[in-house]
């Protein structure tokens, strides 16, 4: 069992990595149409969702979806549910993971091939994604809290630079007056998306709760880091020229220059602290994607392999080592497969279509889990 | 009404410390008249046996006995409970004789065979080590750790070797699930010769494949007590001069016993330079078989033409150049430790300088890479702890192994995976590496694991 | 099923090690460009092509020596890529540009088209957007190839001198290649690059500023326009000024500069731009000795914020009469406009009329350490 703090880092590592790659894109593309209050909307409806996800999840102590499902569910529904949303779970991991293999051959090594970089990535990713989800938990504060100072820096120094442009960044925001589109509404509620890690984390937290003077930081760090992530290029590329860059983060990072140091592009200690922080999101990722998928197999009683135990035998275990192994084996034949086949473009499609469908998914989500707590509620009563 | 005091005294000593492996009753005389009662590891066993139960058959007279006894320097009646334990944790006896109890200083100190501590060598402090006898080791603990609470339960281990095995802790403050786990695991050791406390931590261990040490393993009683207070259990081992600390954490490797010593601004500023050595010598080598053969493009200009100038002569690639280089500094680290003391210094310069300065200008080795080696061998002892030494010694190829195939992406992946790796070993049940920055602060969220 | 999980991982590790043999290339087989020139060739017949002219290093055994020498290749080709696929030829070693620290637009390119060199500089991924650029006279060439004797890295002086690293020069001013990339396709603002031209022996001098409307270049500023242009462009310009007062000369160097202007849309069709220029001096020279004094101090303010509105207004003028905005007047106008649709069509219409207004405030503090 951890303790509370472990679930703002879910939402703070699902916030800060989005940064790089599907959310920025999409609020860039906007940034005359409305992108200001798609961003205040997203923030709201958000924090809505996401409180009450947690309240909702949390009346399932210590539970995670497979067996909250298997438990209150028919089976004839629960089965085709948590396989959705593994493969849900599994493709969100895929994105990020081949986005990164992409941003790896553009910026750091140009002669490496992808496959190699998606071979490196999926070992560290394969092995990772198997261990005990408080372990997962134990990392994601270790990561978080090496690769946080960094990344203040980076802010920092981006800011106080003088080549940062604010007349540019005004300009964006004299569009305030333009109306929200749906598109970038779904595309900026995506940085707020840790909380559904719950679905499996929720195993390790026991007395969960929710208190105003912790939450209130959500919608308020929510807001800032998308404005950041928004305007930050901005101020560097112009209004304009912005729109050109691909990872309009990554050439950002490379604008500035620590004149001081044995490295002297910022961009590379950009790029390391974000690929530590995408390696363990795609390790979260895949860790709730496997353990939802496993949960189809096992029966109601099991709650996956004991916490903290130190070694798991038996006939149970062993089958869905067995499952794992298949899984992951598959997954990993169609990543290697995937990163050579798909080009620039496709990719970004792909990320665009998820954003939108997981937006439409959440509400559906939040109304089952009501269900379910309102039956658990009616079997108690009995 | 002595009477009922003096037997008191014994009763309630009998129960305090019957659990006590190293408590010891002797009843003397025709008419088991006198009770002698003290802990073997703290008591001078040969003063007692000398001076009390001797005499006690040659003087028929229990009376003339008892003058005997009370006139006995440093002996003191016994009527407070409170000094009766504190004596007795101390190394007293208790004699009791008829109605009449008596304390006698029969204090054992251990001095002779307790020698200096040379692999965890410290500054200022006790400079004490564990000797290789198990009850010497438990008089050191005991000196150190005077409260009843602390419990030595005894047992053998190894079907030829029959060595005693010490299972200390402290009652009150250790962890149940831990002692119950560690208590388990003994008893399931089965094997015919045990010598070392190494051997027994990996018997004990649960993992077949360990990359990180899970106890601690040290020469200090100064540490062994400190973890005692901190709940932990130690494990005393006969014939061997290190106890072994259940369970482990990964920071316990970087705490020298200097750190209490020390002002806290320099014990942080000492534990800061540990981490850092840590981190160079897991990644420097890595590091430079990427900047000088993967990802150039990260360092400044100058620094990487200096590199490349320093790289001009060499025949081969660079980790190539690293690998060689390493392995001659390994080799130089255990020429050094296996030779004797008067050889070892001289096996150092020859290999360390004259080897390095002629590998330079012959041109099979780069200048720079001469630097790091030695940055790496340097940073690498500055781990107080030296299991924990050997493990980064490994690690370390496992990273320049990694940067050869994917340069900086590569030293990437492993630094996240030994993190994730760290983040699921359990010692004991315990979270082997986790940050505990607020743990103090949240304690109302927090429980204990379960197992 | 551990040790098979092993043996997996291992088979995974071989084949990767496979996949990513061909990768490793030390960095003694790679010859680090330092430095890029194009231009357009002078031969008439070939002015269409490119000329690319690259400075590379060729690092040496021994770090003491003292200068370390560079290779310069030239090719001409039809386009940039082309070049350097044709230098590959030219040299053993693999040519890596990611430590190519300054890129060198001949004037004859500039003063036709830049925009596909810049192009070509900000999509090729090893190419840093940190570069310097700066525009060579007479041609890229002789400026990549001029080796000062202060120079211990190749291309280091010109880099030195292009930034604010080594020396502090008021005429310099940096510009890195994102920001020529976002200038060039930013409403309301227009590129500058600084000048560098060779000097006989051996110099390389960056005094000058050039203009650019958007990607052509259609003028020079003088040597103390630049520095004017800095001092209105920058915070706190290290720098000294000559200044007449009451028949004598004082040179003031400059302790702190400041500067600020506001866009006035006066009236219907005409708009003002006020410049607020402050800052506070040193009197760093007085050329008759005159004991300066409280009154002298006040009257030295006074002649230098008259030079100074006179000089930036002429300044201002200037741009406006070569139709360019390199101060980002037009930004700062459609930044402070909510009017988004017509905004852009206003700027054009305002932008020939306007009208400056500079309210210079310098204030002498010092007299120096005498009198």
């Amino acid at each position: 069992m951890v303790s509370r703090r472990y679930y703002y880092y879910l939402f703070m590592i699902s916030m800060v990595i989005n940064i790089i790659n599907l959310v920025p894109r999409v609020l860039i593309l906007t940034r005359f149409d409305g992108v200001f209050w798609s961003i205040l909307l997203a923030v709201a409806y958000c924090t809505l969702t996401m409180y009450i996800f947690t309240r909702l999840i949390i009346q399932f102590e210590g539970q995670g979806f497979p067996e909250i499902f298997n438990t209150y569910l028919p089976r004839a529904a629960a089965t085709p549910l948590l396989i959705l949303y593994s493969i849900f779970w599994f493709i969100a991991g895929c994105i990020l993971l081949l986005s990164f293999v992409d941003i790896t051959i553009r910026f750091i090594s140009p002669d490496i091939r992808g496959r190699a970089v998606m071979t490196g990535f999926l070992i560290l990713v394969v092995g990772a994604s198997r261990i005990k989800a408080t372990s997962i938990l134990y990392a994601i504060e270790t990561v978080l809290m090496l690769c946080l100072p960094a990344m203040v820096f980076i802010l920092v120094k981006a800011l106080i630079n003088p080549a940062f442009n604010w007349d540019s960044v005004l300009q964006v925001f004299t569009y305030l007056w333009t109306k929200p589109k749906l598109v970038t509404v779904a595309g900026a509620s995506f940085a707020f998306t840790g909380y559904v890690n719950l679905a499996i984390f929720n195993r390790s937290f026991q007395n969960l709760k929710l208190e105003l003077r912790h939450f209130w930081l959500v919608p308020v760090s929510g807001l800032l880091i998308l404005l950041v992530a928004l305007l930050v290029p901005i101020g560097y590329h112009g209004t304009i020229g912005v729109e050109d860059h691909v990872y309009s983060w990554f050439s950002t990072a490379d604008s500035l220059r620590m004149e001081t140091f044995v490295v002297e592009r910022v961009v590379y200690l950009f790029y390391i602290t974000y690929l530590s922080m995408s390696l363990v999101t795609v390790v979260i990722y895949w860790h709730v994607g496997l353990e939802l998928f496993k949960g189809c197999f096992n029966g109601k009683e099991s709650k996956g392999e004991s916490e903290d135990g130190e070694k798991g035998t038996g006939k149970k275990t062993r089958k869905s080592r067995w499952i794992q192994a298949v899984i992951l084996f598959t997954l990993s034949a169609i990543m290697i497969y995937l990163v050579e086949e798909l080009n620039q473009v496709q990719l970004a499609q792909a990320g665009q279509w998820f954003l939108n469908f997981r937006f439409f998914s959440e509400m559906p989500l939040i109304l089952l889990l009501i269900l379910l707590v309102w039956k658990k509620r009616r079997s108690a009563r009995r | 009404m002595t009477t009922h005091r003096a037997s008191n005294a014994a009763n309630w000593l009998r129960e305090k410390l019957a659990e006590q492996s190293d408590y010891e009753e002797i009843t003397l005389g025709a008419s088991s008249q006198i009770q002698l009662q003290y802990l073997k590891s703290v008591t001078n066993s040969n003063l007692v046996y000398q001076y009390v139960v001797v005499p006690s058959y040659e003087m028929d007279d229990v009376q003339a006995y008892e003058a005997y006894i009370a006139t006995f320097p440093g002996t003191g009646k016994a009527d407070d409970l409170q000094k009766l334990i504190e004596g007795i944790l101390e190394g007293y006896t208790l004699v009791s004789i008829g109605p009449n109890s008596y304390l006698l200083n029969s204090v054992k100190v251990e001095s002779g065979g307790v020698g200096e501590a040379i692999n965890e060598a410290i500054v200022q402090g006790p400079r004490e080590a564990f000797s290789e006898s198990i009850e010497t080791n438990l008089n050191l603990i005991r000196r150190r750790y005077q409260t009843s609470e602390l419990k030595v339960e005894t047992m053998t281990l190894g079907s030829l070797s029959r060595t005693a095995i010490a299972i200390v802790y402290d009652q009150k403050r250790v962890d149940s699930s831990v002692l119950q786990q560690v208590k388990d695991r003994l008893k399931k050791v089965k094997i015919d010769i045990l010598q070392s406390a190494g051997e027994l931590e990996k018997y004990i261990s649960p993992h077949r494949f360990r990359i990180f040490p899970n106890m601690v393993v040290t020469e200090r009683p100064d540490r062994v007590v400190l973890n005692l207070t901190e709940g932990k259990v130690a494990i005393l081992m006969d014939t061997t001069g290190f106890a072994i600390i259940a369970p482990a954490v990964f920071t316990d490797f970087f705490s020298a016993m200097d750190d209490k010593i020390q002002i806290p601004l320099v014990s942080q500023f000492l534990k800061l330079i540990r981490y850092v050595g840590l981190f160079i010598t897991l990644t420097l080598p890595g590091l430079y078989v990427t900047f000088a053969s993967y990802n150039p493009e990260i360092l400044k200009s100058q620094l990487v033409l200096l590199i490349a100038g320093s790289r001009a002569a060499v025949p081969y690639p660079s980790f190539m150049e690293v690998f060689f280089m390493l392995l001659m500094m390994e080799f130089l680290t255990e020429a050094s430790l296996r030779l004797p003391k008067a050889i070892g210094p001289t096996a150092t310069t020859v290999g360390g300088l004259i080897l390095g300065q002629a590998a330079t200008q012959a041109g099979l080795v780069s200048n720079i890479m001469i630097i790091l080696v030695s940055a790496v061998a340097i940073s690498n002892f500055v781990i107080p702890l030296s299991m924990m030494g050997y493990t980064i010694r490994v690690i370390k190829y496992i990273i320049i192994l990694t940067a050869m195939l994917f340069g900086i992406v590569g030293i990437m992946i492993s630094v996240v995976g030994i993190i994730m790796y760290l983040s699921d070993v359990r010692s004991f049940g315990k979270p082997y590496f986790r940050l505990t920055l607020w743990e103090s602060k949240e304690k109302v969220g927090h429980q204990h694991g379960k197992s | 099923m551990k040790r098979s999980l092993w043996a997996k991982l291992c088979v995974i590790g071989l084949l990767v090690s496979l996949l990513s043999g061909c990768q490793f290339k030390d960095i003694d087989k790679r010859s680090f460009v330092l430095a890029i020139g194009v231009d357009r060739p002078e031969d008439p017949e070939t002015k269409h092509l490119y000329e690319v002219t690259l400075k590379t290093a060729l690092p040496e055994g021994d770090p003491t020596a003292r200068t370390q020498e560079s290779i310069m290749i030239t090719q001409v080709a039809p386009s940039i890529p082309e070049a350097v696929r044709l230098m590959k030829s030219k040299i053993d070693k693999e040519l890596d540009f990611s430590h190519c620290k300054v890129v060198v637009y001949g004037q004859a390119l500039a003063k036709e088209n830049i925009a596909a060199v810049l192009d070509w500089t900000t999509r090729r991924r090893d190419l840093q957007l940190i570069m310097y650029c700066a525009v060579g006279v007479p041609n890229a060439k002789e400026v990549i190839q001029m080796q000062p004797k202060t120079e211990r890295v190749p291309g280091n002086a010109l880099i030195l001198s292009l930034s604010k690293d080594g020396s502090e020069s008021p005429f310099v001013h940096t510009v890195y290649s994102f920001d020529l990339a976002r200038k060039m396709t930013e409403h309301g603002i227009d590129p500058i690059m600084p000048v560098v031209h060779t000097q006989d022996p051996d110099m390389l001098v960056v005094n000058k500023l050039a203009v650019f409307n958007k990607s052509k270049m259609v003028g020079t500023l003088t040597p103390d326009e630049t520095r004017l242009f800095n001092l209105l462009a920058t915070k706190n310009l290290i720098t000294s000024f000559r200044v007449m007062a009451e028949g004598n000369a004082y040179d003031y160097y400059l302790e702190s500069s400041k500067s600020e202007y506001k866009i006035n849309p006066a009236k219907a069709g005409k708009a003002t731009v006020s410049y607020k220029v402050s800052g506070s001096g040193t009197i760093e020279m007085n050329d008759e000795g005159i004991p300066v004094t409280g009154p002298v101090l006040r009257e030295v303010s006074r002649a230098a914020n008259e030079q100074w509105e006179k000089d930036v207004k002429a300044l201002c003028q200037k741009f406006q009469g070569l139709g360019v905005d390199p101060l980002g007047w037009g930004l700062r106008y459609f930044s402070r406009n909510w009017n988004n649709e017509q905004e852009v069509q206003q700027w054009k219409e305002l932008y020939p009329e306007l009208e400056f207004q500079v309210k210079a405030d310098v204030k002498m503090k010092y007299t120096g350490l005498i009198r």
